[in-house]
């Protein structure tokens, strides 16, 4: 049983979002996009640009990253489902779970898995996978659950294998992001996914936080060399010339025997950000998240080696 | 009308809303920001993406009530050169200017 759904109607959503971006102050619309970004559907997505009629909000759209990687392309059919505040899931029902992929996203601080989640979903065919997005606008790595998935990760990880157990989907992949890339790994350690994908992850550094009056309620975690449950073929991808993440990558793949995946000429912190923008995610995704025996195009380098 | 904080404030202000966006002193290099004014961040150094960026932009202009011109960042290097722009465009609105 969910925890709660609401259906949010494509028309009266893109009412809605015509409203408050013509009401807002021009500085403050680029801002409302981002929002929005991370609520549509592609379908949606593509259906606003179509009702625009404000000069300044059409050339906004245009010039957005969102619309420049859909131009051209149909938009996938996902449907939205906002299961609780933080959790919302993209799947076109038309299409059974069961010859689907679930995608377990653990978003990074800004709520998305390093780039828009519209931008995301348009990657990835809407009959071959269904896309699972939770995010931790506390920023607190998860470790705390989330509003209707329990006060800890151990209770979440128990919420999503209620709602959504192994067998029925085809396939399940826990993917995460920065502050999401190591839950990600603990979800895939602790529910048994067939794959699990850590891009860019960060361990917490609670220092702050605990002089903040602010820190873990715990400090239990699964990724230490006394972990024994049997896990999945975790992959760690990291921006080859981000030496923090390079070195996180390397060391989480030490402790756990993972692959690392460096993606090569990319500096920032966003991996993802630039194989989107090249336009080379969606092959990415499909085979990172399919392929049985996974040998990506770039060198891998097995067991903790940088 | 936006009321006179002072370089001090700016900063602090400036430091939270980064650290609202990104976390900022959730990492170890930046955790005494706060503790330390004589310390300095060169923004690249932070290496944000584009979107991370618009957001940063968009939470430090909230914070200070003042709009930044995102052309205006490739010269703005330094938190502290962020700082003090942005204290000049306070005292401009401040005079009408």
């Amino acid at each position: 049983m969910l925890w709660s759904i609401t259906f949010w109607p494509a028309a009266p959503m893109l009412d809605q979002a015509l409203e408050r971006l013509s009401a807002a102050e021009p500085r403050r619309r680029p801002r409302l996009m981002n929002e929005l970004d991370d609520i549509l559907t592609p379908r949606e997505y593509a259906a606003l640009g179509g009702r625009l009629t404000d000069p300044d909000l059409i050339e906004l759209y245009g010039r957005r990253s969102v619309t420049r990687a859909m131009a051209g392309q149909e938009p996938q059919s996902f449907g939205r489902t906002r299961i609780t505040p933080d959790v919302l899931l993209y799947s076109d029902p038309a299409h059974e779970a069961r010859s689907k992929t679930l995608l377990i996203g653990f978003a990074g601080r800004l709520g998305r898995l390093m780039i828009p989640n519209v931008g995301f979903a348009q990657c990835l065919p809407a009959d071959r996978f269904d896309v699972l997005i939770l995010s931790d606008p506390q920023t607190r790595h998860f470790r705390e659950g989330l509003p209707g998935y329990g006060s800890s990760f151990r209770s979440l990880v128990d919420a999503v294998e209620r709602e959504f157990p192994a067998g029925n989907y085809r396939r399940r992949v826990a993917i995460g992001a920065s502050m999401g890339g190591l839950p990600a790994v603990w979800f895939g350690l602790m529910a048994g996914t067939d794959r699990t994908i850590c891009i860019g992850g960060r361990a917490a550094w609670d220092v702050t936080r605990m002089l903040d009056g602010d820190g873990p309620s715990h400090s239990y975690d699964p990724i230490c060399a006394c972990c024994t449950a049997r896990h999945p073929e975790i992959v760690f991808v990291y921006s080859d010339d981000h030496a923090i993440d390079r070195i996180q990558a390397g060391h989480f793949a030490g402790i756990l025997g993972g692959q690392t995946l460096p993606i090569p000429g990319v500096k920032n912190h966003s991996p993802l950000g630039h194989l989107w923008e090249t336009g080379s995610l969606p092959p990415f995704l499909v085979n990172i998240t399919q392929a049985r025996t996974f040998r990506p195009r770039w060198v891998v380098k097995k067991r903790g080696g940088t | 009308m936006t009321a006179p904080l002072d370089q001090p404030a700016i900063r602090l202000l400036a430091i939270e809303a980064l650290h609202r966006s990104i976390g900022l002193l959730n990492e170890p290099a930046y955790a005494r920001l706060r503790q330390e004014p004589e310390r300095d961040l060169a923004f690249a150094d932070l290496e944000l993406d584009s979107l991370s960026t618009l957001e940063v932009l968009m939470e430090i202009e909230e914070a200070v009530e003042v709009e930044l011109d995102p052309e205006l960042l490739p010269e703005l290097v330094t938190l502290n050169a962020l700082v003090d722009h942005i204290l000049a465009s306070r005292a401009d609105a401040r005079s009408g200017a």
